[in-house]
């Protein structure tokens, strides 16, 4: 015996009430003295014990109907029997409930119909039948294998469902629900599919799943073509004109998915949970409307940034969370010669116009003679370039070693092989490759014009952290760069290329010496042996060198809901952002989630699923950090799906969909009627011992009296 | 106020109990009920009663028809009237119960003190009669016994003994009645005021003790309304007065038992007094005292 509401049974508390007044007013009687009780005492042997039983019977029959009353309260459940006690041979069915709890089901009064609509489904089954129930968005989990036991599945769908942040699949939670329906072991299977059926819910990659014909699917479609909603999307951090005194800015777009105009809706900035930013915007049906705001000056630090839209119909997605850094920018030295490029130009001429191309790039580039650099002490910090620079003495090289040891990161920039023999007495020493002596194409001298008899660039390593950028189509090209001459790098163990000409010749090479990286780049860095200078992969190729130097990982502003993130290599990024070497991450991770929950973190394990949408706080004792994870954009957008239809796309030819749309209660007036069934009995029952009850009291005060 | 009364002769003829209470003085009291009582016969007390019998003479019309003599009409059917001497010396004995039931009384009157109010108009009424008046009160021994004596000053004894009263103890009929009866000098009118709540056995033994020594005894059983009715309307503790006994009791449910069990046992007591010659009457504490006085007056004419 199992009960849906079994928080009733504190309903019989009531019980105390009538024994409590009996005990209280047999306490409080009133005392009379009498002259004797002599004849009441002949009267009690023979009528006051009849008395006590009629009264002891009236007070039964009135705390059993109290009882019975707390009982049908609490909505009993009988278990079901068996499978194979089916009574009457009754072909035994398996019902396996799929519950979308999705974000858009927070939409409205769906989550509240859905379950309502389960239930219904847990009600109707027979006895000897099976129930399974699985809740379901881009994720299924399973809640219950099937079962009889129809009480458990009601107490989950009351209190073990709840709704996500993630974005609706149906395709892979589909197969895990017909598993589960095969291997019920039950004459008959059916998959309930309790949704809204968002068009957007079904994969492109899922398309040729179907459903065995041993399923029968039967949809309750909770969607509808009328809905309103607003998102946030498309976030772009972009810098702010120069003339209007510059700034950052985030650009963003409203999104309306709904069928109706939304005007005058307030969009809200905050950073840190103070609202610095508000403008009211009006979105057209299905349109898109562009809002921009500036970005206050932030201080050093993380800060949690929260673009907000006021949509009171689904408010789960109305929030986009991010967190932004203000990056100092690295110092970037390239030593050279100067004028020595071509046209008298500085070498680090494009160099420097590419790295200090904004007021966003990370980088600050100068330029310093090998004398000068000669003179400086140890190098500390920030990038180096050695700009087509012969290796000076062995003071300096020294200087170059211990600080690429020390964790630097060095790019050697060899324009010819007139330096050869100056690199090999040099770097050769310490570094896993030699430069040829004879000229890779003696045709050639520097300072004229590229010839026609040029090198290209081919054999790039679309892996590697520089290059992978460029990998996708229409990401820029090299391949039309032209290199009139090149110093020939002979590579040795240790040393990887990662580009070559087209001659065979490495054009880029990297060897990790210690804790430093090293780049050594077969040609100039400006237009003196190449045209690359000119070509738009120029700028970013740089960027990525200065990166892949200095071992910088792209941070993200914020995850999607459902992606892993990892606390503790999340910790100590935040402790090389704030400058902190001694990192002690043995001690306990607090993991908080946006609803200030705490996460525990498993030990050994250093991966966690965000769940909700908001702000995740990750700290230790002396360290903290927070992580934004938003919903899908996707999962916004309330598009509603044809249930048949797409039902249809699910079930094999065999196989049968059955659809049907709940009314406005969400439950049909079967369901309704099956779900009084037992306790309306009860309380047919409570009444029928009333009766009696007053009949037996009415019976015994007349006899009395 | 009394006064007043007395000088109207119907309503002098009920006081009420209660209002009774309201005199300090017992003798008092017994005047005004007796004098009440036998202002309305309309006839003086110093004929008829407690008198020798003279002679028998011839009906005349005018006379009281109650002095006829029926006995000698059913002989010779003729119409005689009986004449007395004016003197008298039958010793009544007053016997009171005085165990704690009797101190119980839901009107304001309490058993004992119609107990003693009905004694000492007894008393005083006999002492009109010229009879002897004694005294004696029990509860589970005999608690005071003052001898009958017709003097004036005795009158005030008796008097005094009664209005001395207090309600303690349990009650014992047996022993307590046998020792009173062993200590009568001579036989004469036994009246015992009593609720009687003993076995009946005891109680029937008590009083044949007094019987059995050739007195004549008349038992005025008091009892108190809610005692014959028992209407009491809520659920209660009820306490024994004599034994401290408590039982919560429903009234309505237990009325019926009750009353037939007490009425069973005012019938027994009747049919055995009866059986033993003994006048029995059931008085209850809200009526006047008349019913008693009547009561004592028609024995006391048996008797002469």
């Amino acid at each position: 015996m199992s009960f849906v509401t079994p928080w009733f049974l504190l309903g019989g508390l009531v019980l105390a009430v009538p024994i409590l007044l009996h005990l209280i007013r047999r306490e409080s009687a009133q005392k009379i003295e009498f002259s004797t009780l002599m004849f009441l005492r002949k009267v009690s042997k023979r009528t006051i014990r009849y008395q006590k039983l009629r009264h002891l019977l009236l007070f039964l029959l009135r705390l059993l109907a109290l009882l019975l009353l707390v009982f049908a309260f609490m909505r009993p459940f009988l278990n079901r029997p068996q499978a194979s006690a089916a009574p009457g041979g009754r072909a035994t069915v398996a019902h396996v409930i799929m519950l979308d709890n999705s974000m858009s089901m927070a939409y409205g009064d769906r989550w509240a119909r859905a379950r309502a609509a389960a239930a219904g489904i847990v009600r109707s089954a027979q006895p000897g039948d099976k129930v399974s129930l699985l809740e379901f968005s881009d994720r299924t989990n399973v809640l219950t294998l099937p079962a009889t036991d129809f009480g458990v599945v009601l107490d989950l769908i009351d209190n073990g469902t709840e709704l996500t942040d993630r974005p609706t699949r149906y395709g892979q939670a589909l197969k895990i629900a017909e598993k589960a329906a095969l291997d019920s072991g039950a004459d008959k299977r059916i998959i309930h599919l309790i949704s809204d059926f968002q068009k957007s819910g079904w994969a492109a990659d899922e398309h040729d799943f179907r459903l065995g014909s041993q399923v029968e699917l039967q949809c309750t479609d909770l969607g509808s073509d009328q809905y309103s909603n607003l998102a946030i999307g498309d976030i772009q951090l972009v810098e702010g004109d120069e003339e209007k005194g510059g700034g950052l800015k985030i650009r963003f777009s409203i999104f309306n998915f709904g069928t109706e105009d939304r005007n005058g809706t307030r969009v809200t900035m905050s950073v840190d949970g103070r609202t610095v930013t508000e403008r009211r915007v009006d979105t057209a049906k299905g349109a898109v409307q562009g809002v921009e705001f500036d970005l206050p000056g932030l201080t050093s630090g993380l800060h949690n940034v929260a673009l907000e839209v006021d949509d009171p119909l689904l408010t789960r997605d109305n929030r986009f969370s991010m967190t932004l850094q203000e990056r100092t920018k690295i110092p970037v030295l390239s030593v050279e010669v100067p004028n020595s490029g071509r046209g008298g130009r500085a070498p680090s001429f494009f160099l420097a116009n590419a790295l200090n191309i904004s007021a966003l790039s990370p980088y600050r580039l100068s330029a310093i003679t090998p004398q000068q650099f000669a003179s400086m002490g140890a190098v500390t910090g920030g990038l180096l370039i050695w700009n087509n620079t012969s290796g000076g003495g062995a003071e300096m090289q020294k200087k170059l070693q211990d600080y690429v040891r020390g964790g630097g990161g060095l790019m050697i920039v060899l324009a010819d092989f007139a330096l050869a023999a100056d690199f090999t007495r040099t770097f050769g020493t310490w570094l896993p490759l030699k430069i040829g002596e004879s000229p890779a194409n003696p045709r050639h001298n520097a300072g004229a014009s590229l010839p026609e008899d040029f090198a290209l660039l081919t054999d790039l390593r679309m892996d590697h952290p520089i290059f992978h950028p460029f990998s996708e189509p229409h990401s820029g090209t090299f391949s039309s760069a032209r290199f009139s001459n090149h110093a020939r790098i002979q590579a040795a163990a240790g040393a990887q290329v990662l580009a070559r000409f087209d001659d065979g010749d490495p054009a880029l090479v990297a060897a990790d010496i210690d804790k430093g990286r090293v780049l050594i780049f077969a040609s100039s860095a400006d237009d003196t042996t190449n045209d690359l200078p000119v070509h738009a992969v120029y700028a970013p190729f740089w960027h990525q060198i200065l990166r892949y130097l200095e071992n910088y990982r792209q941070e993200r502003q914020w995850m999607d809901v459902g992606d892993t993130i990892a606390p503790r290599k999340l910790l100590v990024e935040a402790a090389v952002r704030q400058g902190k070497r001694d990192v002690n991450l043995n001690q306990a991770i607090v993991v908080m989630d946006p609803a200030r929950q705490r996460i525990d973190v498993a030990p050994g394990s250093d991966a966690l699923s965000v769940d909700r949408a908001g702000f995740y706080e990750i700290r230790t004792a002396d360290l903290n950090t927070s992580v934004a994870a938003n919903p899908s954009l996707r999962e916004s957008d309330l598009s509603h799906g044809n249930a048949e239809e797409m039902a249809a796309g699910w079930v094999s030819i065999d196989s049968k969909a059955q659809t049907y749309i709940p009314n406005d209660e969400g439950l049909t007036a079967e369901e309704q009627d099956r779900r009084a069934r037992l306790w309306r009995y009860l309380l047919f029952a409570v009444l029928a011992l009333l009766i009696v009850e007053g009949l037996l009291a009415n019976r015994f005060i007349l006899k009395t009296e | 106020m009394i006064h007043a009364q007395q000088s109207a002769p119907q309503p002098t003829r009920f006081i009420d109990p209660a209002t009774l209470s309201r005199i300090s003085s017992l003798e008092l009291v017994a005047r005004t009920v007796v004098e009440g009582f036998i202002s309305g016969l309309h006839r003086s007390p110093h004929l008829g009663f407690s008198v020798n019998f003279a002679e028998y003479r011839h009906y005349r019309p005018g006379d009281d028809i109650r002095k006829i003599d029926w006995k000698v009409f059913g002989r010779t059917d003729r119409f005689y009237v009986k004449e007395y001497e004016g003197d008298t010396n039958t010793g009544i004995h007053l016997v009171v119960d005085c165990s704690r039931s009797m101190g119980y009384g839901s009107r304001g009157v309490t058993k004992l003190e119609y107990g003693q109010y009905l004694a000492a108009s007894l008393g005083y009424f006999a002492f009109q009669q010229r009879d002897s008046v004694g005294f004696a009160s029990f509860n589970n021994q005999v608690r005071e016994q003052v001898p009958a004596r017709s003097s004036l000053g005795h009158l005030n004894t008796v008097l005094h003994a009664i209005e001395r009263l207090n309600a303690a103890e349990t009650s014992n009929f047996a022993v307590p009645l046998a020792q009173i009866g062993e200590r009568f000098r001579r036989h004469g009118i036994v009246i015992v005021i009593s609720d009687l709540y003993d076995s009946a056995d005891q109680v029937m033994m008590g009083l044949r003790n007094l019987a059995f020594r050739g007195n004549d005894v008349i038992v005025f059983h008091v009892l108190d309304p809610a005692e014959l009715r028992f209407d009491f309307d809520k659920h209660a503790q009820f306490i024994d007065m004599e034994t401290g006994e408590k039982m919560h009791v429903i009234p309505d449910f237990l009325r019926q038992e009750y009353l037939k069990l007490i009425r069973n046992q005012i019938a027994d007591f009747e049919m055995e007094c009866q059986k033993d010659r003994m006048d029995y009457a059931l008085l209850d504490t809200s009526e006047p005292l008349d019913k008693a006085l009547f009561k004592y007056l028609a024995r006391r004419q048996q008797l002469f």
